[in-house]
C-alpha cells in the first residue's frame, strides 16, 4: 500500500495525479504544510520523520519512504513497470527520461523561482539562464507527439504539464501556445480530472 | 562505452571517480571551452559539464543526479546503488534528486546573498538541508547507513570542495565523511585523469 502525505493545491498534487495514473491502492494523509500565500499551519515536528524539512510531497510505499517529486516519480514508475509510465533501464529514451526528470528539479524549478521573484531582473542567476531554460523546455514540448517520448505518457509528462500549468498560472513562464496546448492535452487524461476532483475534495 | 564530456576541475570530474568506482569501460572528451561559447561535439542542451554518451545505444544524459542514476542502474554489479526492488532504492532516489534541486540551490542562495522564499521554492535555507545532512550521516557512516554509493560521490566532493568555506556550515560529522570518501582509491585514479585546464 502506498501513503501519499497530500496537502491539497501544492506540489503534492501532482503525486495525486500520478497514484490515479498507476492505478494501485493507495491512501492519502492529509498533512499541513505552510502555502505560498501564508496561509496554512506547520505540521508537527514528528512529521520530520517523514519528510526532513516538513514539506509535501512524500510517500511511504509498504515502509519505504520517498520524498521529493522527481525522486518518487522514478521510484514509483520503476517500481510498477506494468503501468507503463517509464522507459526501462535497457531503452535508449532512458538517458533523456532521467535527465529530464533531474532536470526539472535542478533547473526548471530553481530557474521560475528565480525569475518569478525577480532576481534574473538584471542578470542572470546561479541558476541559469531564464532565456535559455525557457527555450530548451521549448523545444522538448514541441517535439511531444503526443507525448515526450511519442505514444507512451510517462511521468515525466507528468511533472513538466504539472510544473507548466502552475508556472503559467503565477507568470512565472510565458503562456506559449505550444505550452498550452500540451498541458490542455494532459489535463484531459481521465486520470488527471480524477485527480483534480479528489484535489479539490 | 560511455564517453563523459568533461572539463577538468568541475562537476564533471566526480564522474571520473564513478566511472572509475563502477569499473565501467568510458573514454573522456574534453570540451574545447567551458564559457565563451559551446563546444559544438558537447551534447548538453545548455553546453555544460557533466554529459555522457552510452554509446551502445546512442544515448545522452545531462543533470549530474541523472548521470548517477543511469550509470549505476547500468552496471549494477559494481553495487553503487540500490537497484529498483532492492533495499534502499526510495532513500537513493530520494538523496541523487535533493542533491539537485534542494542542497545546489540552497548553496546557491547563500552565495548570492538571497533569501530562500519558503514556502514557494522548493528548496531550504543550507542550515536546514546541512542538518537534515547531518543527521543521516551521524548514524552513517554513509548516506545510505553502510553502503557506500554513488549519492557519496556526489554530496562527499561537494563537501571536500567547499572545505572550510564560510558558506558551509562547520561539523566533525561531515569532516569524516569527507575523509572517507576522498580516501577511496578510486577518486585518486579520478584525479590522475582529471587533465589541466
Amino acid at each position: 500500500m502506498i501513503t501519499l502525505y497530500h496537502a491539497p493545491a501544492s506540489r503534492s498534487s501532482l503525486v495525486l495525479w500520478l497514484l490515479e495514473e498507476l492505478g494501485q491502492p493507495y491512501r492519502i494523509e492529509l498533512t499541513p504544510i505552510v502555502y505560498g500565500n501564508g496561509q496554512g499551519a506547520p505540521a508537527p515536528e514528528s512529521y520530520r520523520a517523514i519528510h526532513p524539512h516538513k514539506k509535501v510531497p512524500a510517500i511511504d510505499h509498504d515502509g519505504v519512504k520517498v520524498f521529493e517529486c522527481a525522486g518518487i516519480a522514478a521510484y514509483i514508475a520503476d517500481r510498477f513497470p506494468q503501468a507503463n509510465l517509464a522507459p526501462k533501464v535497457d531503452d535508449p529514451n532512458r538517458g533523456l527520461y532521467a535527465s529530464l526528470l533531474a532536470y526539472w528539479a535542478g533547473v526548471l524549478g530553481p530557474v521560475a523561482a528565480a525569475h518569478m521573484n525577480g532576481w534574473d531582473k538584471d542578470k542572470p542567476t546561479g541558476f541559469g539562464a531564464f532565456e535559455e531554460v525557457d527555450g530548451y523546455v521549448t523545444g522538448i514540448i514541441e517535439n511531444a507527439k503526443p507525448w515526450i517520448f511519442g505514444e507512451q505518457f510517462t511521468v515525466a509528462d507528468l511533472l513538466y504539464a504539472a510544473a507548466l500549468n502552475f508556472y503559467m498560472m503565477v507568470g512565472a513562464l510565458p503562456k506559449k501556445q505550444v505550452y498550452i496546448d500540451y498541458t490542455a492535452r494532459a489535463n484531459e487524461r481521465p486520470a488527471a480530472k480524477r485527480a483534480q476532483e479528489r484535489d479539490n475534495g | 562505452m560511455i564517453t563523459l564530456f568533461h572539463y577538468p576541475q568541475t562537476r564533471a570530474s566526480r564522474f571520473i571517480f564513478l566511472l572509475e568506482e563502477l569499473g565501467a569501460p568510458y573514454q573522456i572528451h574534453q570540451i574545447t571551452k567551458l564559457t565563451d561559447g559551446k563546444d559544438p561535439a558537447n551534447p548538453h542542451p545548455h553546453g555544460k559539464v557533466p554529459a555522457i554518451r552510452d554509446e551502445e545505444t546512442g544515448d545522452v544524459v545531462y543533470e549530474s543526479p541523472a548521470i548517477a542514476l543511469y550509470l549505476t542502474d547500468k552496471f549494477p554489479k559494481a553495487g553503487l546503488g540500490p537497484t529498483v526492488g532492492e533495499k534502499g532504492r526510495g532513500a537513493y532516489l530520494s538523496w541523487l534528486v535533493y542533491y539537485g534541486s534542494v542542497l545546489e540551490p540552497a548553496f546557491m542562495s547563500k552565495f548570492t546573498n538571497q533569501p530562500v522564499p519558503r514556502p514557494q521554492a522548493g528548496w531550504v535555507e543550507v542550515e536546514e538541508a546541512m542538518g537534515h545532512v547531518i543527521g543521516t550521516l551521524s548514524k552513517g557512516p554513509y548516506l545510505l547507513g553502510e553502503k557506500f554509493s554513488a549519492a557519496d560521490i556526489l554530496y562527499g566532493t561537494t563537501f571536500a570542495m567547499f572545505g572550510k568555506s564560510p558558506v558551509m556550515p562547520q561539523s566533525e560529522v561531515i569532516d569524516l565523511y569527507v575523509k572517507h570518501v576522498t580516501s577511496r582509491p578510486a577518486l585518486a585514479r579520478a584525479q590522475a585523469k582529471d587533465g589541466t585546464r
